[in-house]
């Protein structure tokens, strides 16, 4: 499976990056909404994760974006990854059509079991057991 | 829009020009007091020449025999060679001579005026390099002395140099304040007033109130003419014309750019020409005269390197940018765009780092309380004296109730005076107040954003620990030292988070989110989590939920939170005995009450402390802190929470014998039914316990997701060795393994495989990827169950399984039909 991360935080991709390796999965990394935008049009991903700051293109935007697509990636299942934690964020994340919201700092278990939920639940197609 | 500030180098020239004049005697040629009058004299004009009269003073008075006159001469030197060398941009030479200066000071002459004076010369050399906070205190350290030797000069300037900081964090009312203050503090110093002036005026156009910004720029403007100083006023027209084309009054402004241009008619060369030249061209583009505006930027920037200039030219670049554009002339546009970002970038990073530097400099929130307790405790004893004082003139009253008119008229007069003064106490207070609560929200802000900022980092830490934790090859003795280091930074996470509460709790941000949930399941948690604890200390944990209701609806989050601190709390101060958990409701009329207690057998705490105990940082005693760590927030933060999802906390405790924290929160009746256990199941695969052997933390979860709805308990492991020992202890219905997880065991697969099955499980589901038909059969030998080829989708892999339960039941049953035998399902 090939995930893409996009986040501006390079330390933040590689700890992602590595624990994502240590389940077995290939992540692709972009800096920002608009450069994960591109990377989605050019790669098929199984699933996205998304941070919410970033410059150029934040996160909700770079969801509606891909919400908004007339093909099958427009179904890709997305996590959001933040340190913004309200109650409005998480209405906002919903809203703009992100399947799930984890907290930072990133905890292994907790990112896993948001991943495991999406996968098991079958969303966005075929997922399937690696 | 940027505005010119006096620079600060400019406006010290201006002042070492006005302290000579006070030292002006005339004084003999080769005398240490002659140099040091010359070094003054020079430092304006040619700091050079300053330079060698101040290492010529240091030498005359290095050779006088040893004294403290001889000390504070030496000192007096090198504060002017200091002062030389930052005027000659040597900083890296001038922070040895001032350090060594600075030191001698303190100890021969300290809280003196040249003791000030050094400070000012060290903030100078902070500013410039970046270091705010130091600069602060420097000049906060130096007002407070020129105070002390009434120097009210040397407190104006200071003040303008805190002022002129406070302007580069765009923090204007400040700039307002502190330059005010200063004039008004020394308004005999034309130097002074005049940089007062100006600076004020530009944080008055920051806030476009031109009126004001204009008359403070023609009264900076009247000193420069009474100064005679012909650049100092073009320099203030240039000020006050930009201001005039921000507000649109383009005649205006081109008065005063003429006006400017006279002033310096004799000096072409001068800097502050070329800001009026700037200034026009700005007015002409305004006005749509693209081809004026260029003439007159390119005299601008004449002899200027557009890759270096300086902060003053931002506003030229910007004009230029836009003129040159217009033009079409996109190269040359591009020039003053990337000019202009780099001063952009230059001035952000300088008010970002000046304002997380003042903000923490406010963070002197202690004082403050101190003092607004002394100012109450004082108030307190006015409000005595004050009644003390009216008992008396009562009494006089009725003494004179004869008829002493003369004495109730003075009685009447006393009455006012005192009240008068408690007024005037009171208006004190309020404003005290009012700094208090400032200074708060200030500390609560630094608190969120140092914390947030420093969460980042913890990512890394934390995220990079657990993957070396959940990685099978680490050695176990370096794993076990990769905890310490996961467990240490979890610890951190927490106080961190807790920073985090009490910063929201006091900005009254912090959310209460209600939500079903299941209390016993909470409490038993919250139980389990300190079990181990409890145990070491060889303490007995007890809960009792049986007269609480087991779905809620309240914050869970918060409500764990809550009983996690008191939990841990009791635990921390008990140190034989117990800690017991209870959970019942109370009925009030219609409001119903979730009633919480934490009971322990710990140390107690004094009737006096017991509300002490939930003020922010209050732990009662200094000393435990050491022993027990913790950023004593905890309690306060539990009655934060509490009140804020409208309930309370209450203590109650005596010295030795133990504390009993009550909890009463309100709390909503579940509207959906409990998730009671599941019903008669339709397969008896929902009452299976299945054990997952997986290497990969990622599948161990995913597999857990997919089977945990399905059935009714769910292991995970990694090893198929550890899997042996746990089924030596509790009997498994399935045990899911991997391929890939039986090859990492020293022994081969099927070997592993063999020994698996010959422990006591139902069935034994092995994961292989596309397997080929041998495989299956020899994993089949072996003892698998069923052979799963993967990949496979959730609801696909869930069918194989069950189906095979469910055939390897049915096989069961046959063989108990046929042998007339029963077997135990589980």
């Amino acid at each position: 499976m090939k995930f893409l991360f996009v986040e501006d935080n390079a330390v933040n991709r590689r700890v992602v990056g590595e624990m994502l390796k240590a389940g077995g999965i290939e992540m692709e990394e972009a800096e920002d909404g608009c450069l994960g935008l591109t990377k989605i049009e050019e790669n098929n991903f199984d699933l996205v994760l998304m941070d919410l700051r970033m410059p150029r293109m934040d996160g909700l935007t770079a969801i509606r974006r891909i919400r908004a697509r007339r093909d099958a990636k427009a179904d890709l299942p997305i996590i959001v990854i933040t340190a913004d934690n309200t109650a409005n964020m998480r209405a906002d994340c919903v809203a703009a059509g992100a399947n799930d919201i984890i907290e930072k700092p990133i905890s292994m278990p907790v990112l896993f079991d948001a991943i495991s939920r999406i996968i098991a639940s079958g969303y966005g197609g075929e997922a399937t057991l690696v | 829009m940027t505005r010119l500030s006096l620079p600060i180098v400019a406006i010290a020239w201006l002042l070492a020009s006005s302290a000579l004049a006070e030292a002006s005697a005339p004084l003999a040629a080769g005398t240490f007091e002659f140099a040091i009058a010359s070094s003054k004299s020079a430092m304006m004009g040619e700091p050079k020449i300053a330079l060698d009269f101040a290492q010529q003073g240091l030498n005359l008075a290095k050779r006088e025999p040893a004294s403290k006159q001889r000390s504070i001469e030496i000192v007096t030197a090198q504060w002017l060679e200091g002062e030389a060398l930052v005027r000659l941009d040597r900083k890296r030479d001038a922070q040895p001579v001032l350090d060594e200066a600075f030191k001698a000071a303190i100890t021969t002459t300290p809280n003196s005026k040249l003791h000030a004076d050094l400070l000012m010369a060290e903030g100078g050399l902070m500013v410039a390099d970046g270091r705010v906070q130091e600069a602060l205190a420097d000049y906060q350290n130096a007002y407070r002395i020129f105070g002390g030797v009434s120097q009210p000069r040397g407190q104006a300037k200071a003040l303008q140099q805190i002022g002129s900081i406070y302007q580069d964090a765009g923090d204007y009312a400040r700039v307002l304040r502190y330059y005010q203050q200063s004039a008004e503090l020394f308004p005999k110093d034309p130097a002074l007033l005049l940089s007062a002036y100006n600076n004020t005026a530009r944080a008055y156009t920051e806030q476009k109130n031109y009126r004001a910004a204009k008359d403070q720029f023609r009264r900076a403007l009247d000193i420069a003419v009474k100064m005679k100083s012909p650049r100092l006023q073009a320099f203030i027209l240039s000020n006050l014309a930009a201001t005039e084309v921000d507000e649109g009054a383009y005649q205006e402004a081109a008065r005063s750019v003429a006006a400017g241009l006279r002033a310096t008619s004799n000096d072409s060369g001068s800097k502050e020409r070329a800001y009026l030249l700037g200034v026009s061209a700005r007015a002409a583009l305004k006005q749509g005269q693209v081809l004026t505006a260029k003439t007159l930027l390119e005299r601008t920037f004449q002899g200027v390197d557009l890759a270096k200039s300086e902060m003053a030219y931002r506003d030229f670049h910007a004009t230029a940018y836009e003129t040159y554009l217009r033009l079409g002339d996109d190269h040359d546009a591009l020039i003053h765009l990337s000019a202009l970002k780099r001063l952009d970038d230059q001035a952000h990073a300088l008010a970002s780092s000046t304002n997380s530097a003042l903000m923490s400099a406010q963070f002197d929130y202690a004082n403050q309380v101190e003092r607004i307790d002394a100012l109450k405790a004082g108030q307190f004893k006015r409000d005595i004296a004050l009644a003390r004082s009216r008992n008396v003139i009562q009494m006089i009253l009725l003494a004179a109730a004869g008829g002493l008119m003369c004495l109730l008229i003075g009685a009447f007069f006393w009455i006012r005076r005192g009240r008068d003064q408690a007024r005037k106490a009171n208006v004190l207070l309020e404003t005290l107040n009012e700094a208090l609560q400032k200074a708060l929200l200030a500390r609560s802000e630094f608190l969120a954003t140092t914390s947030h900022e420093i969460r980042t980092p913890l990512n890394g830490i934390l995220g990079m620990t657990q993957v070396m934790l959940a990685n099978q090859s680490v050695d176990p003795v370096l794993k076990e030292q990769i905890r310490l280091v996961h467990s240490s930074g979890e610890t951190m996470r927490d106080l961190i988070n807790d920073i985090l509460d009490v910063a929201k709790i006091e900005n009254g941000k912090l959310e209460i989110k209600p939500t079903t949930f299941d209390l016993h399941a909470l409490l038993g948690e919250t139980i389990d989590l300190w079990m181990d604890r409890a145990r070491e200390k060889g303490l007995e944990l007890k809960l009792d939920v049986g007269a609480a209701p087991r779905m809620i609806v309240a914050d869970v989050a918060r409500m764990r939170q809550i009983m996690a601190n008191l939990v841990s709390n009791a635990i921390k101060f008990t140190d034989q005995g117990r800690v017991s958990v209870t959970a019942k409701t109370e009925r009030n009329g219609d409001a119903a009450t979730l009633v919480l207690c934490v009971e322990d057998t710990g140390i107690g705490i004094s009737a006096e402390d017991t509300t002490r105990v939930f003020e922010s940082f209050g732990q009662v005693d200094g000393s435990l802190t050491r022993l027990n760590s913790g950023t004593g927030l905890g309690l306060s933060i539990c009655k934060s929470l509490a009140e804020a999802m409208g309930g309370e906390i209450a203590l109650k405790s005596r010295m030795g014998q133990g504390s009993t924290f009550t909890v009463r929160v309100p709390w909503g009746k579940a509207e959906t039914a409990p998730a009671a256990p599941v019903p008669e199941a339709a397969t008896d695969f929902r009452q299976v316990d299945i054990l997952i052997v997986e290497p990969n933390p990622l599948s161990q979860s995913i597999l857990r997701a997919m089977l945990d709805s399905k059935v009714r308990a769910v292991e995970t492991i990694a090893a198929p060795s550890l899997a042996m020992d746990l089924l030596a202890k509790r009997a498994f219905d399935i045990v899911v393994v991997d391929l890939a997880g039986l090859s990492t065991n020293q022994t081969p697969p099927m070997e592993a495989l063999a020994a698996l099955a010959k422990c006591d499980v139902r069935l034994i589901a092995v994961l292989a990827p596309s397997p080929s038909p041998d495989d299956v059969a020899a994993l089949h030998a072996n003892g698998a169950g069923v052979v799963i080829g993967k990949p496979i989708s959730a609801s696909a892999f869930n069918a194989q399984l069950q189906t095979a339960f469910i055939e390897s039941m049915n096989r069961d049953l046959e063989t108990a039909n046929e042998y007339g035998l029963h077997r135990k399902t589980s």
